[in-house]
């Protein structure tokens, strides 16, 4: 009885390190909490709110959403080479997820530049005082995962032990996908509720 | 299923679903939503499809879907107040018809 119960059960598995999901569920929560914030300033004036996310290019958070997504699939898939012992073929989808980090990076430049190009800047208004929080906090996310996907990239090259190495790579992924799952919020919250 | 296991083709089929989703809230977010009414449903319908992926990330590709009971239970969690919390925010905001405080050193587009 007792066997077939714990047979039964499903085992189960806690990517990465367990104190990781403690920072990964506080991140959680903060960006959480700002999103609520931000929509609880748009109900003071949707106007305003309205009016401002239309000098928003939705093409831009679009293309960004898209290529955070693509990344996220090539590092699930760098997680899954490593556990299958296939070192080269992890290196190469790190890099590709990397790759489409900085692209999300460049984008964001280009973004920015144009919205300051035309007046539009942190103090411009409430809105664009949360697009540049938001936005801004996410960034900064997007560019420390960026350096964890190149030291785990590195890390994978002068692999020693693989079973401290899957654990550190289900680590970076897991924040990685923090990164793309926080972004997946912000677009409709930004440039898509009208 | 265990993570040894985890099959390559659930990660393409999760990665089109989210590519699918993300197109859909696109389209729906620049061309008047999905003609519901009232209008704030859409916004609704824009956030729970972002709240599914964001499930969808969690499960496959943070592969919560191995983890413990306690932490698919937070995270769902969270995903579900935050949905409810957001829709509430978002479709009783009031229509305000005026002033609006704008700081723009060259607004000219």
């Amino acid at each position: 009885m007792m066997n077939s119960q714990t047979q039964a059960r499903q085992p189960t598995h806690i990517p990465g390190e367990p104190g990781l999901w403690v920072f990964i569920l506080g991140d959680m929560f903060m960006f959480g909490v700002l999103f609520c914030v931000f929509l609880y300033y748009r109900s003071d004036d949707v106007a305003l709110f309205t009016e401002s996310q239309q000098r928003l290019r939705v093409t831009f958070g679009a293309v960004n959403t898209l290529v955070l997504l693509i990344s996220s699939w090539f590092v699930a898939r760098a997680v899954h080479a490593v556990r299958c012992d296939q070192g080269d073929l992890a290196r190469k989808l790190l890099k590709a997820g990397i790759v489409c980090g900085l692209l999300f990076v460049v984008l964001k430049i280009f973004e920015y530049g144009d919205k300051i190009s035309h007046g539009l800047t942190f103090f411009s208004n409430e809105f664009f005082k949360y697009y540049f929080i938001l936005t801004g906090l996410h960034l900064l996310h997007l560019c420390v995962g960026v350096l964890v996907l190149l030291i785990l990239r590195a890390r994978i090259a002068d692999a020693a032990k693989p079973s401290t190495d899957l654990v550190i790579c289900e680590a970076g992924g897991v924040y990685w996908h923090l990164v793309d799952l926080l972004w997946i919020v912000i677009f409709p919250l930004l440039y898509l509720l009208k | 299923m265990t993570p040894m296991t985890r099959s390559l083709s659930t990660l393409n089929i999760v990665l089109l679903l989210l590519v699918g989703l993300t197109l859909l809230s696109w389209w729906a977010g620049t061309n008047g939503g999905f003609g519901s009414r009232p209008a704030s449903w859409s916004g609704i319908g824009i956030l729970a499809i972002a709240m599914f992926k964001v499930r969808l990330v969690v499960r496959h590709f943070m592969e919560v879907d191995q983890a413990p009971l306690v932490l698919r239970i937070v995270i769902d969690l969270w995903a579900l107040v935050l949905l409810i919390a957001l829709s509430i925010l978002y479709s009783t905001a009031g229509q305000h018809s005026g002033v609006t405080h704008w700081s723009i050193v060259d607004g000219d587009f």
